[in-house]
């Protein structure tokens, strides 16, 4: 299969791509197209990454093919990291809303160029924020069950680690889901939080006492992690973090290492690999991500987090889960919020 | 689904393995070749038939004019000719 990394020049997007060849994820016989702007800076940029990554890792690596027009876009899997991001200078935030006007002509061309050129089957991976803007505007021109935001995916590994971090223990033994909006409305979801050898009562108290009622909202953590950063540097942020709940922690600490210069690419294009790779070996995965609904999860019109089983077909079903009632009630009021953001940046 | 004919002039350069990658390329998207044709005689050229969607077909098209060794695709309708009778013509000639 081929795949491709829409704003392959980009910080994350280029990680993504170096992941996927590294890792071995895509085998030689498949494709991976590199795809940028004739007109930006990746006109310059992708030729060289290509011959890059050919140096690199010329006995395993797969045809790679650089694309500048969004007419050229051909993959089975499309990745989707292109647009702008949110400046890693803390004094001049860019806000969800001016995120979501940037890069709302960046989703409606890519979206537009696979409904023309693209075979219909094709898998959309949205990365780019906001994710739910993007899985809008890809789910109106591709069918919605193969757009799938990948937000909810990153924050639930991101909650599990820490979870994983607070127990002692690797993240791979360790459930739960985190739901809702990638941004300050996700809902890290306790009703769905276990760990392998957790399941005593004594564990499972373990688990509930993670769950903290005293953390700041997390538009106020963040603001006091960024003037923490601002004043005396990235350390003293994380240590300012260190104290708050697992699950604020989560949506915390990546804000810090974006804000840090250091962005998130190691991070999330190694999630977004092991994604792709379960993928492409026809395997399925439960996970959490970002889908356009109609009515499948708390009769939610619209899009925001859900738990879903995921193949190469995209969404398999969305998962029924028992949530809490402020679970269940965050969700909706999350999905409410996306809804807003979507219909403003029209 | 309909069946195509899609005829390629290719140059064989020093990279091994077109027809595998040619092969790979339908394998994946789950289609399957009712005929093909190779030869490096004259023009080098490579003919497959198989059934797709019309819009599949665009598809491949696109995608196989990527690859690096295909330098012009023409698409026939199948019209019961055998594979060697679609190379006659403006490629073959």
């Amino acid at each position: 299969m081929d795949v491709a990394v829409v704003g392959a020049s980009g910080v994350i997007g280029r990680q993504i791509a170096i992941s996927l060849v590294e890792g071995g994820v895509l085998p030689p016989t498949s494709r991976l197209q590199l795809v940028g702007r004739s007109d930006g800076a990746s006109a310059r940029l992708l030729p060289g990454l290509a011959v890059d990554l050919s140096d690199a890792f010329a006995e395993t690596i797969p045809e790679i093919d650089v694309a500048l027009e969004s007419e050229e876009l051909l993959a089975d899997i499309v990745i989707v990291a292109a647009g702008a991001a949110v400046p890693t200078d803390p004094d001049s935030p860019r806000d969800r809303d001016a995120l979501a006007r940037d890069n709302r002509p960046i989703f409606e061309r890519y979206a537009r160029a696979l409904a023309r050129t693209g075979h219909g089957e094709e898998l959309v991976l949205v990365v780019t924020n906001p994710v739910e803007l993007g899985v809008q505007i890809f789910s109106e021109h591709h069918p919605r069950e193969r757009v799938i935001g990948m937000g909810a995916f990153l924050d639930t590994l991101r909650f599990r680690r820490e979870i994983a971090a607070e127990l002692g223990v690797r993240r791979q033994v360790v459930h739960g889901l985190v739901l809702g909006e990638h941004g300050a409305h996700m809902v890290p979801c306790f009703s769905t939080v276990s760990a392998f050898g957790f399941d005593s009562d004594e564990g499972r108290r373990k688990i509930a006492a993670l769950r903290r009622s005293d953390d700041p909202s997390p538009t106020e953590a963040v603001q006091r992690a960024a003037r923490v950063l601002g004043a005396e540097g990235p350390m003293a942020a994380y240590r300012l973090a260190a104290d708050w709940g697992p699950a604020l922690r989560a949506y915390v600490k990546p804000y810090i290492t974006h804000l840090s210069g250091a962005k998130t690419p190691v991070g999330t294009a190694e999630i977004i690999s092991r994604l792709v790779e379960t993928i492409l070996g026809g395997r399925q995965m439960l996970a959490a991500a970002q889908l356009r609904l109609e009515g499948e999860f708390l009769g939610i019109h619209g899009v925001t987090g859900v738990p879903a089983l995921l193949s190469n077909r995209g969404v398999e079903r969305v998962e029924a889960l028992a949530l809490s009632d402020d679970e269940a009630a965050a969700v909706l009021a999350a999905a409410a919020h996306s809804a807003t953001l979507i219909q403003e940046s029209r | 689904m309909k069946p195509w004919v899609l005829v390629l002039r290719v140059h064989t350069g020093t990279r091994s393995g077109l027809m595998a990658r040619v092969g790979r390329i339908f394998a994946d998207r789950g289609i399957s070749l009712s005929d093909v044709l190779a030869t490096a005689r004259d023009v080098p050229t490579l003919v497959v038939c198989f059934e797709a969607t019309e819009r599949m077909r665009d598809y491949m098209v696109r995608r196989l004019s990527r690859l690096e060794e295909v330098e012009a695709i023409e698409v026939h309708a199948s019209d019961g000719r055998a594979p060697w009778e679609h190379r006659a013509g403006p490629l073959g000639e």
